[in-house]
């Protein structure tokens, strides 16, 4: 008699912790669309707010001198020098040299965001990246070849 | 209204409103901001880049043989003294400049030979550096 009660105490402990880890586990796949939906949620945001947004070209200043082709070469030039060792100072002054206002928007759409050499790391746009590849002194002389507009 | 006048109206005006709303998503937009000076001078207009800041030829002049003059360059002190200095305005300068006599490492009265703009920045900054060449890029006509 005592036995069978024993019995089925430990039946009904084995049932409850039985009932406890399936409600458990019918939990997990709420979590794994959660977190998957977050995540997705996440990922569409920051793509979205560090997204390139290109600038407009002024109209009561003159004309742009150069060309779309001349904007998307000089940036692919400009990208390819800053890109690896070393920062290609040369280069890239000699292709901001005589650049107007609208020419340097050109320049600036042309060159959109562009990854470095860094795994991982954000895109940046063509100022963000005078910043991260020139010391003080090198962009003193940018702003000085093309002055107020970086 | 007839079954077919709604239908035709509601037609046409969702055609109307997606024209619209193309238009309104795809039209060219200006960024017209106050003033008609090209920011940067390099127009070609002879602008100084920012036109409301007086242009002193005399004085950027004067200013830079104090930098150059003496011991010692101050490269970075001599691109901001020209950094509003126009490619139009910068023959103004090379006038006021004149000829300074140049001796060794900076102007000597006795022992100085006249020379121009070009032959001091040339001297103290060094062909060579990127400092000349970078004047060299905003002037090429003048050094």
């Amino acid at each position: 008699m005592e036995n069978n009660i024993e019995y089925q105490a430990v039946n009904t402990a084995l049932e409850s912790k039985k009932a406890v880890v399936q409600a458990t586990a019918s939990v997990i796949p709420f979590l794994v669309k959660t977190f998957v939906l977050l995540g997705i949620g996440y990922f569409a945001y920051s793509r979205y707010t560090n997204r390139f947004v290109a600038l407009k070209e002024n109209s009561n200043y003159n004309p742009s001198n150069i060309t779309n082709g001349q904007a998307s070469s000089k940036a692919d030039t400009i990208y390819t020098a800053m890109l690896g060792f070393g920062n290609g100072f040369e280069v890239v002054s000699a292709n901001l040299a005589g650049l107007n206002y609208n020419a340097w928007i050109k320049l600036y759409n042309a060159f959109g965001h562009r990854s470095s050499s860094i795994p991982f790391s954000e895109k940046m746009n063509i100022v963000e990246w005078f910043a991260d590849q020139f010391d003080d002194e090198e962009l003193a002389q940018l702003r000085f070849i093309l002055p107020n507009v970086f | 209204m007839t079954d077919l006048e709604k239908k035709q109206l509601m037609w046409g005006g969702g055609i109307v409103l997606f024209i619209g709303v193309v238009y309104l998503a795809t039209k060219k937009t200006t960024d017209d901001g106050n003033g008609t000076t090209d920011p940067t001078g390099n127009d070609g207009t002879g602008g100084t880049g920012n036109n409301t800041i007086p242009f002193n030829a005399n004085s950027v002049a004067d200013n830079l043989y104090q930098l150059m003059d003496g011991y010692g360059t101050k490269e970075d002190e001599i691109i901001a003294e020209l950094q509003h200095v126009s490619l139009a305005n910068f023959p103004k300068v090379v006038l006021a400049f004149g000829k300074k006599p140049y001796y060794l490492f900076g102007g000597n009265d006795w022992f100085g030979t006249p020379q121009n703009l070009k032959y001091w920045l040339q001297e103290e900054l060094g062909v060579t550096s990127s400092y000349y060449r970078t004047l060299k890029l905003k002037y090429p006509q003048y050094l």
